[in-house]
């Protein structure tokens, strides 16, 4: 039983260390780099809330965003939101979309 | 960058990995947990392996011209979960794109490694055109890549403000760091002004 569980601690360290499986990589394994914060260290939005341009008073006329339109719908995604989550999961006039930074 | 979620009628939801490749950030999605590079617009590793993210048209600009031009647009709210300061940059003025966080290999010496250019790919040519040259133009500049026709609008701040093809459909491109671009399209072209 302890060896079990030295076993499955083990095991469990390593898929900490790799957390993600390559095995199949189509780039050298080697080049994939752990870099940065951790996964999910920097965490992705999955439901985006949103404001009318009145309601943005956090943006200054300078600041950039991501301008999205879909289906005559128009969506920004301000760079000061996206310097901290890097990735918004949202779906515009139903189409699925990712934006990333 | 803006992607569809949906690859091959599936729909998923993507996180950042942790994991770099030539500098990028690698996606992951929730769903299968393969890793996806922005860069080459396709899962890496893992059960999707080869599948190719399909990129949607977007800008980058300011909030001023955005809102001009969009005057019904809707902001992503800073209520988005987490607690984060977001009138602080997390990077401190270090100018990023496309989540590079460190140089990679030899870097052709066309241009300066940090100079920023619009990458454009047509039909498996890569042309890259520096932002500080383009931006000086106001106006429409005519050029070709792939051998098809590309037209790139520069407002008269000198803001690039659209690519498109000659029946003004827009045509993907990216701001990138020079570093960046040709670690990717090695065979890249470098536009060098009109004569």
């Amino acid at each position: 039983m302890k060896r079990f569980l030295e076993g499955s601690f083990l095991l469990g360290c390593l898929l900490m260390l790799t957390g993600f499986n390559v095995d199949n990589a189509i780039v050298p394994k080697g080049e994939i780099l752990s870099g940065g914060p951790p996964k999910d260290g920097i965490p992705a939005i999955l439901k985006p809330q949103f404001v009318s341009p009145k309601e943005a008073e956090f943006l200054k006329p300078g600041d950039e965003v991501i301008g999205v339109r879909m289906a005559g719908q128009a969506r920004a995604y301000p760079i000061k939101i996206l310097n901290w989550h890097e990735v918004v999961n949202d779906t515009v006039k139903k189409v699925p979309i990712v934006v990333t930074f | 960058m803006v992607y569809s979620r949906e690859v091959e009628g599936k729909l998923y939801t993507f996180g950042v990995s942790g994991r770099l490749y030539k500098s990028n950030v690698l996606l992951y999605d929730h769903q299968t947990e393969s890793l996806w590079s922005q860069m080459m617009e396709k899962a890496i590793a893992g059960p999707l392996v080869g599948k190719r993210l399909k990129k949607l048209s977007s800008v980058r600009t300011s909030w001023k011209n955005w809102r001009e031009k969009n005057p019904h647009t809707l902001v992503l709210s800073r209520d988005t979960g987490f607690k984060r300061n977001y009138s602080v940059d997390p990077y401190e003025g270090y100018y990023r794109s496309l989540g590079i966080w460190f140089p990679v290999g030899d870097v052709r010496r066309d241009l300066s490694p940090k100079e920023m250019v619009l990458g454009i790919e047509v039909k498996g040519k890569a042309k890259a055109y520096p932002v500080s040259q383009i931006g000086k133009q106001p106006g429409i500049l005519k050029d070709e890549v792939g051998g098809e026709p590309v037209e790139i609008e520069v407002a008269p701040d000198g803001e690039i403000v659209g690519v498109r093809d000659e029946r003004g459909e827009p045509i993907p491109a990216i701001f990138s760091y020079w570093f960046a671009w040709q670690a990717f399209q090695q065979k890249t072209d470098v536009y060098r002004g009109k004569r």
